[in-house]
């Protein structure tokens, strides 16, 4: 589903990744991790494609980087979830509608636009906030609307870049909680984070990374 | 996702983005008016130089020897001259009514006698009222046998038809300095308002966003504060116009008026400087942020 092949991005001022070499199949969780500037944002970009290799090549699905055009890109991340430590939500729009633009984006039908927001909302346990603005909900609360909007289009995997950076460690821990039970429904989850201790005791694979380079996985 | 989705997010957009999209609306209704004022000064002027060429008659004065066939020889030549829309012939006593007239004298009990000779009044058509086709005119005249003297507001004419040109050529400049002053800060102050919003297309992107989707509440937006700004402009234009006549009553001959035109013109204006400025300024926020 996703593969790096000698994959290199280099920016020439450091923090790029140097030649990684892995597959992440359907349905599996993977962790990211390593240090600060280790590269574990690089790896989510080239995945989203927001980064392209230096060398090498990354293929999401059927999108390969070396063939995509800009105009095929809004297509691939139809397909891929997407959650940040800031969450990146629009304050100048409540919580449906923040769920919602990933739906409509996609030209998708409006009775199914409710039906799918108002489902993933519930899935993320906040179906009682759909009319509140982001600014009026808590960081935990932000990020699971994070996650709803990420989850609502049925994503092939969901990437989600230090979702628990900006947390304290009970939020945390609860959204890894959900991010969990989000996998156990088929999706594919990776995850960057430095906060080894989160995920010390997750049965999952795991990619470290030092300096760009993969020192174990 | 649907049209009408997309046009919601433009007239949103306004809202959302208060002040840049006033900003943007200012901007617009001021250029437009600018242009406006402009184009109804050229209106006045055009109109005002047009009369004082109305008033420019060609008198030729016929010896006191003319026959009646150097007479007839005259006449025929008037009627066949391109250019020439009327004669009238003027008789010693009407001469001497009009020397009445203009002097408030009875020239038979001043001098005793009617020294004022024949004439004809002759009258041009708008397109042959220059300076050049009346000169021509009047040499072609002067070879008929008969005619003593031909005078027409030389000087006068000459004037006009200076200031005419100079007024077009400064018109013409200043236009293209309005026109574009206005685009320049039209597309500028639309800019910002999508800078401001850089938020939300960064954001649109990340969720899978074509720039076909990006842009079109932009567009709407951008057409919106055209149409806005127009609007205004039409306002400020008729209370500039209601002051004016209201100033210079007597002053101006006629009443200055907005008319169809100018509205219509205003409007595509605004229009196309909101479109253009909206659509250009996207399309290069698009193609530089990457994301």
């Amino acid at each position: 589903m996703i593969y790096f092949y000698n994959v290199f991005r280099d920016y020439g001022y450091g923090n790029g990744v140097k030649n990684l070499n892995f597959a992440i199949h359907k349905g599996e969780f993977v962790c990211v991790i390593g240090p600060s500037g280790a590269g574990k944002s690089t790896v989510l970009k080239l995945i989203y494609m927001a980064e392209f290799p230096s060398r090498g090549k990354v293929v999401v699905d059927n999108f390969d980087s070396d063939m995509i055009k800009k105009k095929h890109i809004p297509y691939l991340r139809r397909r891929v979830g997407m959650v940040f430590q800031d969450f990146q939500l629009l304050t100048d729009r409540n919580v449906y509608e923040n769920i919602a633009l990933a739906l409509r984006v996609m030209r998708t039908p409006r009775r199914l636009i409710k039906k799918k927001v108002l489902q993933a909302l519930n899935s993320v346990g906040l179906g009682h906030r759909a009319h509140h603005f982001p600014q009026e909900l808590s960081g935990g609360e932000q990020q699971r609307i994070s996650i709803a909007r990420a989850i609502v289009k049925d994503p092939i995997v969901l990437l989600a870049d230090e979702p628990t950076g900006n947390l304290d460690p009970e939020v945390a821990r609860d959204i890894l909680g959900l991010l969990r039970r989000i996998h156990e429904k088929g999706t594919a989850v990776v995850m960057a984070t430095h906060n080894y201790h989160l995920i010390r005791n997750l049965p999952f694979r795991r990619i470290q990374l030092e300096e760009g380079a993969i020192v174990s996985s | 996702m649907s049209v009408g989705f997309l046009i919601k997010e433009g007239f949103s957009g306004l809202k959302r983005a208060k002040y840049p999209s006033f900003a943007a609306i200012l901007t617009i209704a001021i250029s437009l008016t600018l242009l406006g004022i402009t184009y109804l000064a050229g209106v006045q002027l055009y109109s005002l130089l047009n009369s004082m060429r109305a008033q420019v008659k060609i008198e030729i004065f016929l010896l006191p020897t003319v026959t009646d066939s150097d007479r007839a020889q005259i006449e025929e030549a008037l009627q066949r001259y391109e250019g020439v829309e009327s004669f009238r012939f003027i008789t010693k006593k009407e001469a001497a009514q009009r020397f009445k007239q203009e002097f408030g004298e009875d020239i038979y009990q001043v001098l005793g006698t009617n020294p004022l000779p024949v004439s004809y009044t002759v009258e041009m058509d708008a397109e042959h009222k220059s300076s050049a086709a009346i000169t021509e005119f009047v040499q072609a005249m002067r070879r008929y046998s008969g005619v003593d003297e031909i005078k027409y507001r030389q000087t006068l004419l000459q004037l006009v038809e200076r200031y005419y040109r100079g007024a077009a050529v400064a018109g013409g400049v200043l236009l293209a300095v309005i026109l574009t002053a206005a685009v320049l800060l039209v597309a500028n102050t639309i800019k910002l308002s999508i800078f401001a919003k850089r938020e939300i297309i960064r954001i649109m992107r990340l969720v899978g966003a074509t720039d076909m989707f990006i842009k079109t509440p932009f567009i709407v937006e951008g057409l919106v504060q055209g149409l806005l700004g127009a609007g205004l402009a039409l306002l400020l234009l008729s209370g500039i116009i209601t002051g004016t006549n209201y100033l210079f009553v007597g002053i101006v001959k006629t009443d200055i008026e907005m008319g169809y035109p100018l509205i219509l013109g205003l409007v595509i204006a605004g229009t196309v400087f909101g479109f253009a400025g909206s659509a250009r300024s996207i399309r290069r926020f698009l193609t530089t942020e990457a994301g």
